[in-house]
């Protein structure tokens, strides 16, 4: 069970909301356990799972009723187990959370598998299924529209979090 | 190496799989040039950022541990027989051959879109709601009657009906389309109600007026299925024979 949080965590900037996330890892553990005599022992067990929840993802995210419970709840509450200490530290959380969401499905998968769960690039090319050298360009442009997309507006650059962003995502002339 | 081709090798993830020689070169390159030395630190930093807003956000696990190792317990107790697992290639060969008759069968007796979403609906119904299969359910008054305005917004929802009373709330999907699914129950009966939220039910199943229409009844294991239409939405109710049809009936008449 090491790997629910990491699963959730990812599961959850897929799906959209708390439930579908939680019945998405729910179901990637549960076909994990049925499946485990096909898992290769001194392989990367966060790898094989992840394969499992993305190919699940792949199976049902286009189906209607997932984007309409997505759309249905995208309003609910954040978590209350946020454990950002400050209102300040909240927002700015929730706004690079936002910019996240905001990359295409592919681009924010490569970025959370690569990023944040810490996998190889050849590791996601066998998960999504892809080239690695999609895998790199998916990675290149969702960086890319990350920046753009926490490009601090002119003129707001004076508190702590503007500085933030602006150290992360400072134009090209630097 | 000049600028313009490092650029494109800065992300950490990315500069960390290439071929020694590149690294070499890029190495080399961010040694001479202050610039892009800046660019790596951004690199770096939006990586920090990513990753700490992504796992401070991390909802608790502790509820979905308890809900998937009661699931894994279930599935244990429904792991067929060894001998079973052994002889699996004839088991899956007789189970085709079973689908493939049932299947032509099913066309026979013309089943149809209705049909197959009151199974699921019914599946749902024995697995959700009968073995309590953990699922996320808002069991709160004030939760349920907030996921009942976003989800059939304008629908005046009953708290009670045939004697029974709304216990939970889900959203779930029956066939690929979405579904309120509603639990009304008392001490020894529970009842679901299907609000069907994208597709209206198969018209040819439809009933013109608003009495219920029973379309499909399994006495044998103690579920009957009754559905109707209201405003174009359809709406499928799951549970004992002698219950379900007055809860579709005085739905059908209420809502």
């Amino acid at each position: 069970m090491q790997y629910v949080c990491a699963l959730l965590r990812t599961a959850r900037r897929l799906c959209g909301n708390r439930e579908s996330a939680e019945d998405l890892v729910q179901e990637t553990m549960l076909r994990a356990w049925k499946a485990f005599d096909q898992y290769q022992e001194q392989t990367n067990c966060k790898a094989w799972l992840f394969t499992i929840l993305m190919n699940l993802w792949n199976e049902h995210h286009r189906k209607p009723w997932v984007r309409h419970e997505a759309a249905v709840q995208d309003d609910f509450e954040p978590d209350q187990q946020a454990v950002a200490s400050n209102s300040d530290d909240r927002v700015f959380i929730h706004e690079v959370l936002a910019c996240i969401d905001r990359l295409t499905e592919d681009q924010r998968a490569v970025l959370l598998l690569s990023v944040v769960e810490g996998l190889a690039l050849r590791e996601i090319a066998e998960i999504l299924q892809v080239p690695i050298g999609t895998v790199m360009s998916r990675l290149g442009r969702a960086r890319a529209a990350l920046r753009e997309y926490l490009r601090p507006s002119p003129g707001a650059l004076a508190g702590a979090r503007e500085r933030k962003l602006c150290d992360a995502v400072k134009p090209k002339g630097y | 190496m000049r600028c313009r081709e490092a650029e494109g090798l800065l992300a950490p993830q990315i500069s960390e799989s290439l071929d020694a020689a590149t690294q070499r070169d890029l190495a080399l390159h961010l040694d001479t040039c202050a610039a892009c030395r800046a660019r790596l630190q951004q690199e770096y930093e939006l990586d920090r950022l990513v990753v700490a807003a992504v796992t401070q956000e991390a909802p608790a696990t502790d509820d979905l541990v308890a809900r998937i190792e009661h699931a894994i317990d279930g599935s244990r107790r429904r792991q067929p027989l060894f001998f079973l697992q052994r002889r699996w290639p004839a088991f899956a060969g007789a189970a085709v051959v079973v689908l493939l008759v049932a299947l032509a069968v099913s066309r026979f007796t013309a089943a149809n879109s209705m049909h197959l979403l009151c199974q699921d609906a019914v599946d749902d119904h024995r697995t959700e709601v009968v073995l309590h299969e953990p699922r996320h359910w808002h069991t709160n008054s004030s939760d349920i009657a907030d996921l009942v305005r976003r989800t059939v917004p304008g629908t005046q929802v009953p708290q009670s009906v045939a004697g029974l009373s709304l216990q939970k709330a889900r959203i779930c999907g029956l066939l690929q389309a979405t579904a309120l699914h509603l639990v009304y129950g008392n001490g020894s009966q529970q009842v679901s109600v299907f609000f069907m939220l994208q597709r209206e039910l198969p018209s040819d199943s439809l009933p013109s007026q608003a009495a219920a229409n029973r379309l499909h009844e399994e006495t044998d294991s103690g579920i009957a299925v009754a559905s109707f239409a209201q405003d174009g939405m359809g709406v499928v109710v799951v549970g004992g024979p002698e219950i379900a049809p007055h809860v579709a009936d005085q739905l059908a008449l209420s809502l």
